[in-house]
């Protein structure tokens, strides 16, 4: 099912139009809510066609599991990408009349098309890896949005941000190398056969990965510290 | 050979390298901004600060005015007098 890859192209694409009419104020706020709009019915008609014929999946070049990436769509995936996908089009709406001419002369609906792009893709992806680049897309955009605008405080507490996400991703490619030094895949699904699998000494390496990744995803969801 | 190692290695560095790029400039605008990168000596509440009011940087032009070290306005860094309300200002104060 090729088509699992449109919750990552449409808001990339709608970006880079967005980035192009960057100017015509209410030329690119229709753009962006009808982009997401049309990605949420699409997202909607996505999760029914799961719930009835099952797990979806896509490995990109036809690359297979070890060594492609692969994207899933199951029901718990679909449910996140539908939730998401509609606070997306709510806050765009939201922000025509909330959000100034001048902070979306600085790229403002570009980095919300940008940061939906990485949530889509780190819901959707079945690689470990994989999710870390989503992660630094998402991040990337917000470190943007942060600072539409540029004012000073803005710009200082930017910084506090971009440094403590830093910390986070490097601990990130270090838990994938751990889990891929010792499990041998990053795939997820087939991360969870062979987890299973282990016994004595590398199990405890993947105590040690699991601990380091609990630490990643609390960094970036504000629970720790 | 296993292509995954040196593939998530060259990700990692090419990603590096952009948010390093993205943090250098962050720095380099929190010192023209208050002369100093040190985050014990920021200010960390933002009432002391000019709030909302944007900065120098003219909009567009966002590498345009910029200042070495040693040529700042005298203003610069220090709350200006009356600083204009802008939008979010006024909202917050209606609310």
């Amino acid at each position: 099912m090729n088509s699992l890859i449109l919750p990552l192209l449409v808001p990339f694409l709608t970006a880079l139009v967005l980035a192009l009419l960057n100017g015509r104020y209410v030329l690119e706020r229709i753009v962006a809510v009808a982009s997401s709009l049309a990605l949420t019915i699409w997202l909607v008609w996505l999760l029914l066609y799961v719930d009835t014929h099952g797990i979806q999946a896509v490995v990109i070049g036809g690359w297979m599991a070890p060594w492609g990436i692969a994207f899933v769509a199951d029901r718990l995936a679909c449910i996140m990408l539908v939730s998401s996908a509609t606070l997306g089009t709510i806050v765009q709406v939201y922000t025509c009349w909330t959000v100034t001419e001048t902070q979306q002369k600085y790229f403002f609906y570009p980095l919300m098309q940008i940061t939906l792009l990485g949530v889509n893709w780190a819901f959707i992806t079945g690689d470990l890896f994989n999710l870390f680049v989503a992660y630094e897309v998402m991040l990337l955009g917000s470190y943007g949005m942060m600072m539409v605008g540029a004012s000073r405080p803005q710009v200082r507490q930017t910084l506090k941000y971009v440094a403590i996400n830093s910390i986070g991703s490097t601990l990130f490619v270090v838990a994938c190398g751990l889990i891929y030094a010792t499990v041998g895949t990053l795939n997820m699904a087939d991360l969870a056969v062979r987890t299973a699998a282990l016994t004595g000494e590398r199990s405890g390496m993947v105590t040690a990965a699991s601990m380091l990744l609990l630490v990643v995803f609390g960094l970036k969801a504000a629970t720790f510290p | 050979m296993d292509p995954l190692p040196p593939d998530i290695i060259l990700t990692a560095i090419v990603i590096s390298f952009a948010v390093g790029a993205l943090t250098l400039i962050i720095c380099y605008r929190v010192y023209l901004d208050h002369g100093t990168d040190n985050p014990e000596r920021l200010p960390t509440e933002d009432e002391h600060d000019t709030g909302d009011e944007l900065p120098s940087l003219a909009v567009g032009s966002a590498l345009a005015p910029v200042m070495g070290p040693g040529n700042h306005p005298p203003t610069h860094g220090v709350p200006s007098a009356a600083p204009t309300p802008r939008r979010s200002a006024e909202r917050r104060r209606d609310r």
